[in-house]
């Protein structure tokens, strides 16, 4: 049953949803669906052709390098997650049992880094790893080696340089959920006499699981999409996903190859984000 | 020493040693800018401002520093102007399914990785003849910036007070009068928040930035990659330095605020 000022309060949601609808439709919806248009077209010489083609999604079956990307890719962002858990956990830990007044500050120093240009931090690696960088020069100095170590331009700098960009995403997560956490339920388990190693393994932990998770999804799927970090790092050695797409589109000019890559890699995402809504379900469901 | 205590212990000692490498990069771009050498040397010897005037006059930084903080404030104001009304909608709509997918679409930019958006963006443009022009940029920035706004707004909407406005509107006042005297003041902390994460998301967009441009309209990211590329001295640890102060600087006015804890969901 729909009164008149029932159709007036429709008409005015629709009429303030208005703008922001274009906007999205026009930038973000619209693009995405001709992008994956072009990933069904063929091409030759920087031309995309009319006509329906699976080629572009063959080549990436077909081609084992591009299995290779994918592996990689997929493996880089695993290993950055783990090290991001492993490095954010005593630190989110010490934040959650910091006092109040040490704990602002303990917060922004987590927090700062992010707010400090991706380009600037990762170039501040480049002065750490490169050939002629501090790691190298220092050790060159104190006779430890003779010839530089190779830490940039390859996997080492990608990994160390992602996990220091994206670690502060893990941190205020997993410190979110440790704050939350009930101090009787450590305290009860320290009185009922379990050690502190214990009481982490079977009451923290579990406890934080929701922030691990939210983490660990969010520093994944920032690290399959990280384009900065791969590409001033890694280098031209490294195979990566969105390093690929880059060459592909704006150096070879193959719209339709690169947007195909492209495709695959939102669909993980995209993948990984319901996955992430679930799992968040079910464990607000426990707790 | 017990084990409790022991375990306290090795705890600080790691996290210790993990602020340091969450800062070294940062802190070694600040020494390196002050070098008189154009190479890294150790033990580390002389000091020097000559970067920091060579930056300055350099042609290629300071174009795309005034652009890059024209198109941030732009791409921020761009998009408060359409947050607010899609956020008192939402507020208006019944939860369920609409609302989710609503809610869902604006979030978007936010999900979809910066690297797609911005090929997508690439064929979009190229087709309409925006590659390369301060609109198309602006649009991109705008793009990827509302999320944060309309995260911001949404969260002080969601709190605004019914009967306040039921309130005013019983004595009188019409729709637009209680927008500006009773819902707007109340939603401008979140306005705030909003906009200056907005601004700095903006300022750090390198991805898009690159996808969408050329040469006539870098932006500082890209000025700061492409002279990397280049050239590669002491010159980008100058330019980067004064981001690194600058990154500093709104930390401390977001903590003061106390907004610092909000940061988790600010995906670069």
């Amino acid at each position: 049953m729909s009164t008149a000022t029932e159709r007036n309060r429709n008409w005015a949601i629709w009429a303030l949803l208005g703008p922001g609808l274009v906007f999205i439709a026009g930038l973000l919806l619209v693009p995405i669906i001709d992008m994956t248009v072009i990933s069904f077209r063929g091409e030759s010489f920087g031309q995309i052709l009319p006509g329906f083609t699976l080629a572009n999604y063959a080549s990436l079956v077909r081609d084992s390098t591009y299995a290779q990307i994918f592996l990689q890719t997929f493996a880089a962002a695993a290993l950055v997650t783990v090290l991001c858990i492993l490095l954010g956990f005593p630190v989110a830990s010490l934040i959650a049992d910091a006092p109040a007044r040490w704990r602002g500050l303990l917060y922004f120093l987590v927090a700062a880094p992010l707010l400090v240009n991706t380009v600037v931090r990762t170039y501040g690696w480049l002065l750490i790893l490169g050939r002629k960088g501090v790691i190298n020069e220092t050790l060159t100095w104190a006779g430890a080696i003779d010839q530089p170590l190779a830490l940039s331009g390859n996997y080492i700098g990608l990994i160390i340089g992602g996990t220091q960009v994206f670690l502060p995403f893990m941190i205020l997560s997993i410190a979110t959920s440790l704050i939350a956490i009930d101090r009787c339920l450590i305290e009860s388990s320290t009185i009922l006499g379990a050690g502190p190693v214990r009481t982490f393994l079977e009451v923290t932990l579990p406890l934080a699981m929701p922030g691990v998770i939210a983490g660990s999804v969010l520093v994944f799927s920032l690290m399959l999409g990280a384009f900065v970090t791969p590409l001033i790092l890694g280098g031209t050695a490294v195979k990566y996903v969105s390093v690929a797409v880059f060459t592909d589109a704006l150096v070879l000019f193959n719209l339709p190859r690169a947007t195909a890559l492209a495709m695959v890699l939102l669909l993980a995402v995209l993948l990984l984000y319901a996955l992430q809504k679930r799992a968040l379900r079910r464990f607000e469901y426990y707790a | 020493m017990n084990e409790a205590s022991t375990w306290t212990s090795l705890r600080a000692l790691a996290a210790a040693a993990v602020y340091g490498f969450l800062i070294i990069p940062m802190l070694v771009v600040v020494l390196f800018s002050f070098s008189d050498k154009s190479f890294f040397t150790f033990p580390p010897s002389g000091f020097s401002l000559k970067w920091y005037q060579a930056a300055w006059n350099s042609e290629r930084f300071l174009g795309p520093a005034v652009r890059s903080i024209v198109l941030a404030t732009l791409a921020t104001l761009l998009t408060v102007a359409i947050s607010i009304p899609a956020a008192l909608a939402l507020r208006k709509m019944n939860a369920g399914r609409l609302r989710a997918a609503v809610e869902f679409l604006f979030l978007g930019p936010l999900i979809v990785p910066a690297l797609i958006i911005g090929i997508a963006l690439l064929y979009s443009f190229s087709k309409v003849g925006l590659i390369d022009t301060f609109g198309g940029l602006l649009a991109a920035h705008a793009l990827i910036v509302f999320p944060f706004v309309f995260r911001a707004v949404l969260t002080s909407v969601v709190n605004l007070r019914q009967h306040l406005i039921d309130a005013s509107e019983i004595l009188g006042a019409g729709p637009f009068y209680t927008f500006r005297r009773i819902m707007l003041p109340s939603l401008v902390p979140g306005l705030a928040a909003g906009a200056i994460f907005a601004f700095i998301v903006s300022l750090d967009q390198f991805t898009v930035s690159l996808f969408v441009t050329q040469s006539e309209q870098a932006v500082l990211p890209v000025a700061i990659y492409k002279y990397l590329y280049d050239v590669n001295d002491p010159v980008v640890a100058a330019v980067s330095t004064v981001l690194v102060v600058f990154g500093f600087a709104v930390a401390v006015v977001i903590d003061r605020l106390g907004w610092l804890r909000h940061l988790g969901g600010t995906a670069g």
